[in-house]
């Protein structure tokens, strides 16, 4: 299979280079992907994470450019924003480019920015994702088409949310491989709204890698919704680097995936930076999805949190594998990790590994995991007081999982999140 | 503060071990190197029958197949597995009818170790076998153990005089092809104890087994067989030292239990292998699989471990919750100094209804050592209503160290519930501050605050044990508070 994308390469080289010029890094991407090959369940960051469904298919590169339909912002009441970017099957609309605000924001897909500012692209171009630390990330670097490019210069606020929007419909075996880049300068600020999404019939399989880069005191948040449907199969991977006195957080809400895994990768390089992760995801049928983060705490006096919580019914997997890595001289360091599941049927099953490797002493680390079901008392509390029994299990469902969104300060985010769950437990 | 702090760490690491003498006994020692002669020397060294050679045999060439697992938060050292003396038995060691025909420079090995040889221990009610190097040399207190139908010795004489039992147990709970060390243990096991008690039997005293690796260049591997038959209980104590010797010494020992229908097991072990020298050179190599089964319904095993020895420690006390209404727990307290390395934990496997499980593991770090905790809890499709509670703390003395936390749980079941909690920290300040407010030294505050730390674990060891147990953490923890 490995022969089969080095020829998928070599056929699409022009093209992939025409596109997006990288040239070296492609190549190494694809040395690197040769060398590594697919991870195996074998491999401990895997266990929980089949590849085989995506080794037995001959994924072509994806080269369809639709446009794409309007009625697609119907779905996003409420999300609008004059900062907005559309991407279809993998493909940056045709409609918007490239959009340079006055004050030097830079925000486009990564592809037009790359064509008119290319050292400002090769500049951040696999900076965090140094190593392609795996076979579908040095895919990535080797395949990459297209993703979007997000440059906030120095003390700029940008006052809206951007919003990203992705949508795969393609019923054929394809394959997606997005690159983003977002840059804030020094005492930047930006909060981005992605919402990802799939239909029925897709069979696109989409390995995608967003880089982040955030310059002294500069503040990002990503707020995403991941909403996939039919047989899409999706490995989204960021990786995140800080510098001093800089606030990340990142929270996604899952709301069911055949096949999706989330690798996140932050590395705190300066001192006092909190970086905050939180992810709710609630399956059911055949969901399976991976939640992977890894922070690692390479300087000191810094903080981050991670917070996941999973429901799961019918048939679905689960998994969350948090990692704090304290280097040795990381002193006065918080690191918190929790994660908690309901499982409402009896096939449903969840692995949780909460890892803690620590080297410094003066430090305060701590983790906790529970998996249990529906509080019975809280369900009779509920059905006490006049409500169905379905609504009583919805109403405490939602409200474990809004949990851990309780920081989220876009309220529209949290409404569509809060609405989409409902929606998604009333089905059940 | 930092100060007498670092004369704390200091004094610990600088504290030498105390069993680290040798005896001078002629030894038999089987020829350097493994191979079929070697396992079919030391079966007929030991008189065994054709079965337990053909076991042997099977799991030696088993154990080529296999590679050595690396998947341990652990830096070994190349093993040269043919650089080791698998067998090493001191020389003409008749059964003894009476301590007084024991040799007595072996007696004054044991004296020194506090092991309770001598009839008067009786007192104390702690039957003993003791196990120097591969050899198993003295099992006390058997007259009251016969009145009660209960068999206590050493593996080889099972073998002999019990073979029905041993053929039907060994390798039930950790067959030969378990892993790598389970496997080579199998091929080589030299001795161990074994013990069974019958149906509704009480075992009135605690059972007790003292390792001793004393020859230099020699692997140790015993082999520990426990069985309570229905409605039985037993605890029983392991306790390990080794003399101080420049090269590492490897012990991978096999341990199974099997509780059958409410039976009752408690197993403790104080593990006081030598740790090697401040600079990490010598000290054994602890790889150890134990594993216990609660075969029959409402049964229960519980483990203990205080870890304070040996170089490196890569062992999980793991319990297979079979039947229903069943009952599993871990205690452990792991101590790790200067360049020690320990990676240990344990499993809980819940097949049964209504199973229940504890883990409570305390590990301190200190010099320049690595403490992880690795952990599986599992529940099956058809463990309802199974339920787990783990608890691992760690506690950090030092810059240069390092603790680890990697806990796996996997659920099949939605009627179970499944806690886990862990911190990692070092001696909270305002801890220390309110213990010297109160009139405490600082070094006293420090002992007294981990020994609260340990307490937990400390007091699910039997008396005998627990005495011993606290010195031991006050040897490693204590040494400067006076």
């Amino acid at each position: 299979m490995i022969d089969y994308y080095k020829e998928l390469f070599e056929k699409n080289k022009e093209n992939l280079e025409s596109g997006l010029q990288l040239e070296q890094i492609r190549q190494q991407g694809l040395k690197d992907f040769v060398r590594m090959g697919f991870p195996g369940n074998k491999m401990e960051k895997w266990k929980n994470f089949s590849t085989k469904s995506i080794q037995k298919n001959r994924y072509e590169l994806n080269s369809i450019e639709e446009r794409t339909k309007l009625d697609f912002f119907s779905k996003l009441s409420g999300l609008e924003s004059p900062n907005t970017i559309i991407f279809n099957n993998g493909h940056c609309s045709y409609d918007f480019q490239i959009e340079e605000s006055k004050n030097g924001v830079i925000f486009g897909s990564i592809k037009a920015v790359l064509a008119k500012y290319p050292e400002k692209v090769l500049k951040y171009f696999n900076k965090a994702n140094k190593q392609n630390l795996n076979g579908f990330n040095a895919m990535n670097s080797a395949f990459a088409q297209d993703g979007f490019f997000l440059y906030v210069p120095e003390n700029i606020k940008i006052d809206f949310p951007v919003l990203v929007t992705q949508n795969y419909n393609i019923d054929s075996y394809q394959l997606i491989n997005n690159r983003n880049i977002i840059v804030l300068e020094d005492d930047a600020s930006c909060e981005i709204v992605q919402i990802e999404s799939s239909e029925v019939g897709n069979k696109a399989f989409a390995n995608n890698i967003t880089e982040s880069f955030l310059g002294q005191n500069a503040q990002l948040t990503i707020n995403k919704l991941q909403k996939y449907l039919g047989n899409t199969i999706v490995i989204e991977s960021s990786f995140t680097k800080q510098k001093s006195g800089s606030n990340y957080s990142c929270n996604i809400a899952t709301i069911g995936g055949n096949k999706l895994r989330n690798d996140i990768h932050v590395k705190l390089e300066g001192t006092n930076c909190f970086a905050n992760i939180n992810g709710g995801f609630v399956l059911d049928e055949n969901n399976e999805v991976d939640n992977n983060v890894y922070i690692d705490h390479a300087t000191p006096d810094c903080d981050s949190n991670q917070n996941f919580k999973g429901i799961l019914d019918g048939k679905s997997k689960g998994a969350f594998t948090g990692y704090v890595l304290v280097r040795q001289d990381s002193q006065r360091t918080n690191a918190y990790q929790s994660n908690n599941n309901i499982v409402l049927s009896e096939k449903a099953n969840i692995s949780t590994n909460p890892f803690l490797e620590i080297y410094a002493d003066d430090v305060k680390c701590s983790h906790g995991a529970s998996i249990g079901r529906l509080d019975q008392n809280a369900m009779f509390y509920l059905r006490a007081r006049g409500l169905s029994e379905e609504k009583s299990k919805e109403l405490l469902l939602s409200a474990f999982a809004m949990e851990v969104f309780k920081d989220v300060t876009n309220t529209k985010f949290k409404e569509v999140v809060s609405k989409e769950i409902e929606n998604k437990l009333l089905k059940d | 503060m930092e100060e007498v702090k670092n004369k704390v760490i200091d004094e610990l690491s600088n504290k030498d071990y105390e069993f680290g003498f040798t005896t001078d006994i002629e030894m038999e020692l089987a020829p350097k190197g493994l191979n079929e002669d070697i396992v079919r020397f030391i079966s007929e060294k030991k008189g065994e029958p054709q079965w337990m050679l053909d076991y042997r045999l099977k799991a030696y060439r088993h154990w080529l197949t296999l590679k050595m697992p690396k998947w341990g938060h652990l830096d070994i050292p190349k093993i040269d597995y043919q650089d080791l003396s698998y067998f090493a038995a001191p020389k003409n060691m008749p059964k003894y009818e009476s301590l007084d025909e024991v040799d007595p420079e072996l007696l004054d090995t044991f004296n020194k170790l506090g092991i309770p040889l001598e009839e008067q221990k009786r007192l104390t009610g702690i039957a003993v076998d003791a196990v120097f190097d591969s050899v198993s040399v003295k099992t006390t207190f058997q007259e009251t153990l016969k009145e009660l139908d209960i068999i206590f010795c050493s593996m080889s004489d099972a073998i002999k005089d019990h073979p029905d039992l041993v053929k039907k147990y060994i390798g039930s709970v950790v067959p030969y092809t378990d892993n790598y060390f389970a496997s080579l243990n199998a091929a080589v096991f030299s001795d161990g104890s074994f013990c069974y008690i019958p149906k509704g039997a009480r075992c009135p005293v605690e059972l007790s087994t003292y390792f001793r690796i004393n020859t230099a260049g020699t692997g140790q591997f015993e082999r520990t067989l426990i069985i309570a038959d229905e409605g039985a209980y037993v605890s029983y104590l392991e306790g390990c030292t080794a003399p101080q010797r420049d090269e590492n010494q490897l012990h991978a020992a096999v341990v199974e239990i099997i509780a059958e229908k409410d039976a009752e097991v408690k197993y403790s072990t104080v593990q006081n292998w030598y740790p090697g020298d401040k600079d990490g050179k010598g000290g054994i190599y602890n790889f150890v699989t134990k594993r216990a089964i609660c075969k029959g319904n409402g049964s229960k095993v519980s483990w203990t471990q205080v870890e304070t020895g040996s170089a490196i420690t890569w062992k999980y006390p793991s319990t297979i919750l079979k039947g229903d209404d069943t009952i599993a727990e871990f205690y452990s307290v792991a101590v790790t100094n200067n360049h020690q390395q320990a990676d240990t934990g344990s499993k809980m496997i819940h097949l049964g209804k209504n199973s229940k499980s504890t883990i409570v593991s305390k590990g301190i770090s200190l010099g320049k050592s690595q403490n992880t905790y690795r952990g599986m809890v599992k529940f099956g499709k058809n463990a309802h209503n199974s339920r787990n509670h783990s608890q691992c703390d760690s506690l950090l003395m030092g810059d240069k160290c390092g603790a680890h936390t990697f806990p796996y749980i996997k659920v099949e079941n939605n009627t179970g519930i499944v806690e886990h909690e862990a911190t990692t920290s070092k001696i909270a300040d305002d801890q220390l501050n309110y213990l010297k407010q109160r009139g405490l030294g600082e070094e006293q505050a420090v002992s007294l605050l981990v020994n609260g730390y340990a307490k937990e674990v400390l007091k699910q060891l039997p008396m005998e044990f627990a005495a011993e147990a606290t010195k031991l953490l006050s040897i490693s923890m204590e040494g400067s508070v006076g």
